[in-house]
């Protein structure tokens, strides 16, 4: 009897060890082949002058479309229209910020510093802003320092040269209206374009706005002739209204310089600059870091991927100016 | 005594088993020791070289980029030149913008005289003045036999990396130079994009150690500069042709190992570093596999040990037990002999004094199994029939089932001779199991032709039929051949049955005997009872080797596709599936069948990829069709993998045509898509770079037809330079929105549109055209004509075309009628016109691109094909259908439907 039973006790341990090895081995491959971290929902907070900036907000959604979030399925977009600019910007950002986002996106100078002066710490990724570091946003190109990154339009350091260019399409243009809104970057902008003009020996009119309002009326004051170009300040304001700055400039039969191309579909003369849609989609991607987990100190302020000249020419005939070939050979876009 | 016994042939097996396992383990042990530092060290070295061929790979593209660089900035230097001996200085700014244009990397152009000064200067951001242009560039001018100078990298304010090179202006080298400055973030995207094994990253250092590009463009905008680092130093300052190797802690904390190329042409460094992390993870995982091979060793060595030590202690054993049993009783217990040693003698010493004692046992139980063997023998068929049925059952392959048949009937009845004979359509008789003495004289397969011998009148007669001597049967049918076969197996007396199910014989069960005895009504009964059990098994035989033949072809079949296949059930739960469904789901190490197809996809599929194909099975099985059963398609996404794979899927049906899954056929289209993704980004920036030039060749000619000082000749010949410049920038448009509408990138702003309008508009627009052709045309609008949703320029655009090519196919004097109905939620719009027509075989290509009927290559030779492509694309894109009726030589009528607005407006028509 005891050897029979020392016979199924020896099959029984050799049966367990077998047994406790397949056990080992599945639960290895299990470890190994676990897959990837569960997706979240995200809440990304916009703050937008709207109108013409729409095409940003377009393009921000493509680029986080491409990136994979997916508006109802893993993205909240907590989107607030200002329609423009007015008083009531930092009392939308505070109630932006209120609702807790990830992450907030703001677009233009004013809207930035509003939502900056908002929050401390939930990031903020800024686009279109148009010299983050002279308007005191950010100390550096390299780091924020603070809750902030983004990409710049450089729209401020190329004032000069866009001032450059209308000159060469447009030589014997002396006399430029300036609309000059109140964001620090308008500021900032007509200073280089001063500094150009006075090199090149033009003249800058300025005319200061702070409402659709003034912009009309400082429109209405100015007598036909009196200039023979505008040229587009960039500010959140007058980029935001520039279809009167289009109109006044069909009506005068003058150039009008601009600094998005998009207004040169629309009837401006010329442009050059970054694009809107595309700087949307470069800020998707930097707004895809941040909710990766990276601090917005730790990441760097870009600039455009690509500055577009554009050119209408329907416009140049009609205000009987002829762009030279060099122009034509640069430009990337050419409207007819 | 017996439990001493016992423990002492354990004690002697476990000594066996000790001995045999220790053996084979030390020598498991023994190999892997020999074996495994050589793998470790073949993973280390197979690491450096692939690091090696991966910094060569980043080395050689970037090389390719500077080279590239170089030569646009020599050819830059020659155009300079030509215009410099020219003498017309003007001519530099069209050189310089027309650089900047074509090279995108580049920020500035100039050219520097002897002095170190600019000559010209043009840059994509700074404004170029008197005191700009007196700045000396930041590169030491100093002749290179006409090689390209590179200046050492600079950072600018927005810390991009800029780094300025000059190109000799003549040859042989002279004191100017064309100074080009190259912007590298171009160079950021090569490195984020390569690819260099698991973990790895590319990037690039400048002759300082700054860095110039990296995996993380952020890494390089914060200046970051990896002097210290006494790997790059080492590369910067040697170099070597087989790579400077290292290991170093890096930026973000992580232990590496890198390989480093010296760029020679400009003295910067390209590195290619992994975690030294993954490095360990593969020595980990070789040191893993010695392990599991050993503790597999291990085992094996035991199993073996085990089963040894029980073979040698085995004969004892039994000796043992047969001792034992025969001390309970078991006389007729016999010990086997296997061995002819001592133990083999001592075994039949037993067997002799058991067969003595089990004979004189036997005898006394004589009578009393006499008394019960009549009762026996009735249980015995009872349990025979019983058993029959339960052996027929246990097998379906037909050849082993017919020698079970034949084997059980011999056993049964005590015959010497049975055989299973299947019946032909034609009503022959083919043997299929043979047992006993029948063996003699058929074989499987041999033919009984119709009504031949006992077995064909048992099928004519369709009962049992027998004889007590086959040969003296009066009236039965035996051909010669089938009499030798008797003769050789002896048979006299013979019994057949007939094998019948559902009316039907299919084939006779056959008893053979050689005396001449009579056959019992209770042996026919049984045979018969046999037959009919046999009879169905036969049967579910025939049709299991029937659907295994089917299931293995429909196998064949979904194996030889390259295609994958898989059926899902109403649980979503994968019932079959093809080896190619593993492979393109990335899931060849798992198996599929009994998975969730949610879980199978979740493997490499997108969220959003795979969503997409479980809603429409979720929808499937809810409804019992896809797609109002003409299916549905879609694509899966597996970025991991880099593949597209194009699914479908069908509801499965059964007999009863209820549907009991999906079926889901797979196909890799990741090339096609590619293909079409480049065929698209080529015609885009194609069609971009021809246009630019082409509106400035139009702008010149119009400037140049309004000078006064022009002759009336040159204007004529400007003139028909402008039409054809006009033609070619809209060709190059009509590419360019095909190209957009195709991949999706054409800006729409869908709004309400007055179509009514727009048509009138466009109308007027042609009224030229019209009017030199002397057409007359009529336009007709319903009076409930709403609105419709559309982009206004591309709604206008298919208007436009339409209506071009009504005036443009009609002869002079034609008549062009145009129509605007409500149908439904639709607005309908066609043109009719009198012209050449469109042949019947042509018109269901129409609609295709680059498509011209052959009437029409004939009569007008300016067309592209593109007009009523785009067409098709704008009005699919807003939802709506385009179509065209036509007789050759009768005219045309085209159609197109918009969707209207949502609170569309009632249309006031004039």
């Amino acid at each position: 009897m005891l050897d029979a039973n020392q016979g199924v006790h020896m099959r029984k341990r050799f049966r367990s060890l077998t047994a406790l090895s397949v056990i080992g081995l599945v639960v290895a491959l299990v470890s190994v082949l676990n897959a990837a971290p569960p997706a979240r929902t995200v809440r990304v907070a916009v703050l937008t002058p709207g109108l013409t900036f729409g095409e940003i907000l377009v393009g921000l959604r493509e680029g986080l479309d491409h990136l994979g979030y997916r508006e109802g399925r893993n993205l909240i977009l907590l989107v607030e229209d200002t329609k423009g600019i007015g008083p009531e910007v930092k009392a939308q950002a505070q109630a932006l910020i209120a609702a807790k986002p990830d992450v907030v996106v703001t677009m233009g100078t004013s809207h930035t510093a509003a939502a900056k002066a908002a929050t401390s710490t939930i990031p903020i990724v800024f686009t279109w802003v148009g010299d983050p570091v002279k308007s005191g946003l950010v100390p550096s190109y390299a780091s924020s320092g603070n809750n902030l990154t983004g990409v710049s339009v450089y729209s401020g350091p190329l004032s000069g040269k866009r001032l450059e260019i209308l000159k060469e399409i447009a030589p014997n243009v002396r006399r430029i209206l300036c609309i000059v809104g109140k964001d620090s970057i308008a500021e900032i902008s007509f200073g280089v374009a001063q500094k150009t003009a006075d090199q090149f020996g033009l003249v800058l009119i300025r005319r200061n706005v702070g409402s659709r309002d003034d912009i009309i009326r400082e429109l209405s004051a100015m007598p036909t002739g009196a200039f023979d170009a505008i040229y587009h300040v960039p500010s959140t304001l007058v980029s935001a209204h520039l279809n009167l700055l289009i109109q006044r400039a069909r009506q005068d039969r003058v150039a009008l310089m601009a600094h998005e191309d998009d207004f040169v579909a629309a009837g401006a003369l010329a442009s050059y600059g970054a694009d809107y849609r595309r700087m949307g989609a470069q800020t998707a991607r930097v707004v895809d870091k941040v909710l990766s987990g990276v601090a917005p100190a730790e990441i760097p302020i870009q600039v455009p991927e690509k500055l577009f000249l554009a050119v209408n020419l329907a416009t140049a005939k009609a205000i009987g100016v002829k762009p030279p070939l060099t122009i034509l050979e640069r430009a990337d876009r050419i409207v007819e | 005594m017996t439990p001493a016994i016992g423990l002492r042939l354990g004690t002697l097996r476990r000594r066996l088993f000790v001995l045999l396992a220790v053996t084979s383990v030390l020598t498991v042990v023994g190999v892997n020791l020999v074996w495994l530092p050589g793998a470790l060290h073949d993973v280390t070295s197979a690491r450096s070289e692939l690091q090696l061929v991966a910094v060569r790979g980043v080395r050689d593209q970037i090389e390719l980029f500077l080279a590239d660089k170089e030569d646009a900035l020599t050819a830059a230097a020659r155009q300079f030149r030509a215009v410099l001996l020219g003498g017309d200085v003007s001519q530099m700014a069209v050189v310089g913008h027309r650089f900047l244009q074509r090279e995108g990397a580049f920020e500035e152009i100039g050219v520097v005289d002897g002095h170190g000064a600019w000559r010209y200067r043009l840059s994509r951001r700074e404004v170029v003045t008197h005191a700009s242009a007196d700045a000396r560039p930041p590169v030491d001018l100093v002749s290179d036999g006409g090689a390209v100078i590179w200046g050492s990298v600079v950072t600018t304010e927005t810390s991009e990396p800029w780094v300025t090179l000059a190109a000799p202006l003549s040859e042989p080298a002279g004191d100017a130079f064309v100074v080009g400055v190259l912007n590298l973030k171009v160079l950021w995207a090569l490195t984020s994009d390569v690819q260099v094994g698991q973990g790895g990253r590319a990037y690039l250092v400048d002759r300082r150690g700054g860095l110039i590009a990296a995996d993380d463009p952020s890494l390089v905008l914060k200046q970051l500069s990896f002097a210290e680092r006494p790997f790059v130093r080492s590369l910067l300052a040697e170099g070597s042709a087989n790579g400077v190797n290292g290991f170093y802690t890096n930026e973000r904390g992580i232990e590496a190992m890198a390989t480093g190329l010296h760029l020679d042409r400009v003295g910067w460094g390209v590195v290619v570093e992994h975690p030294r992390a993954v490095v360990a993870r593969a020595v980990e995982r070789k040191l893993l596999f010695f392990a599991v091979l050993t503790v597999a060793g291990i085992l094996v060595s035991a199993a073996i040990g085990h089963l040894l030590s029980r073979r040698l202690t085995r004969p004892l054993e039994r000796l043992r037990l047969g001792v034992q049993r025969f001390g309970r009783g078991e006389l007729d217990h016999r010990v086997s002999i296997e061995t002819s040693d001592e133990i083999g003698e001592l075994a039949q010493q037993f067997n002799q004094m058991a067969t003595e004692l089990g004979a004189s046992h036997a005898r006394l139980e004589e009578r009393i199994r006499d008394a019960t063997r009549d009762l026996a023998r009735r249980q015995h068929e009872a349990e025979e029939l019983a058993r029959v049925a339960r052996t027929l059952t246990e097998n379906l392959e037909v050849s082993q089932l017919a020698d079970r048949v034949v084997r059980t009937a011999l056993d049964l009845f005590a015959v010497q001779s049975s055989v299973l004979w299947s019946r032909d359509p034609d009503g022959s008789l083919v043997a299929l199991g043979i047992s006993g003495q029948a063996r003699n004289g058929f074989r499987v397969g041999d033919v009984l032709p119709r009504g031949v011998s006992l077995a064909g009148r048992a099928v004519s007669q369709g009962r049992a039929v027998w004889t007590r001597d086959v040969f003296a049967e009066p009236d039965l049918v035996v051909t010669a051949e089938q009499r030798t076969r008797l003769e050789a197996t002896g048979d006299r007396a013979i019994l057949c049955v007939p094998l019948a199910v559902k009316g039907e014989t299919i084939g006779v069960l056959s008893l053979g005997d050689d005396s001449t005895r009579e056959f019992t009504t209770e042996e026919i009964t049984l045979l018969q009872t046999v037959a009919d059990q046999a009879a169905i098994v036969l049967q579910n035989a025939n049709l299991y080797v029937e659907s295994q033949t089917q299931r293995l072809q429909l196998t064949q079949i979904l194996e030889s596709t390259s295609d994958g296949v898989l059926f899902v059930d109403a649980g979503r739960r994968v019932q079959a599936a093809n080896y190619h469904t593993g492979e393109l789901l990335g899931c060849e190490s798992i198996p599929l069948v009994g998975g969730d197809l949610g879980a199978i996809l979740g493997h490499e599929c997108t969220p959003a990829s795979a969503a997409e194909l479980l809603r429409t099975c979720d929808a499937g099985l809810t409804a019992g069709f896809v797609g109002e059963g003409r299916g549905a398609a879609g694509d899966l996404e597996m970025p991991n993998l880099k593949r597209v794979v194009r699914w479908e899927t069908r509801t499965t049906r059964d007999a009863a045509d209820r549907t009991v899954g999906l079926t889901i056929t797979l196909h890799d289209v990741t090339r096609e898509r590619e293909i079409a993704q480049m065929k698209s980004d080529f015609v885009s920036f194609a069609t971009h770079q021809l246009r630019t030039p082409l509106s400035g060749i139009k702008w010149m000619l119009e400037l140049g037809v309004q000078e006064r000082e022009v002759s009336e000749q040159a204007k004529s010949y400007m003139h028909d330079a402008l039409g054809a410049a006009q033609r070619l920038i809209q060709l190059v448009n009509d590419l360019l929105d095909v190209s957009r509408l195709e991949s999706g990138r054409m800006k729409t702003a869908v709004q309400a549109v007055d179509l009514v309008g727009l048509t009138r508009n466009v109308l007027g627009d042609l009224k030229p055209q019209i009017d030199d052709k002397d057409h007359r045309l009529t336009v007709d609008v319903s009076e409930d004509i709403l609105e419709v949703a559309a982009d206004p320029q591309l709604l206008r655009q298919v208007v436009l075309n339409l209506s071009s090519n009504a005036i443009k196919y009609s002869r002079p004097g034609g008549r062009i009628m145009v129509r605007l109905t409500r149908d439904h939620e639709l607005v309908r719009w066609q043109i009719q016109d009198t012209g050449i027509g469109i042949p019947k075989e042509s018109q269901r290509h129409l609609f295709e691109k680059f498509y011209r009927a052959d009437n029409v290559v004939a009569l007008e030779t300016d067309g592209t094909g593109l007009g009523l492509y785009l067409v098709r694309l704008i009005v699919e894109q807003m939802g709506g259908r385009v179509w065209c009726e036509s007789e050759e030589g009768q005219g045309a009528t085209f159609f197109f439907t918009a969707p209207c607005g949502k609170g569309g407006q009632p249309l006031a028509v004039a």
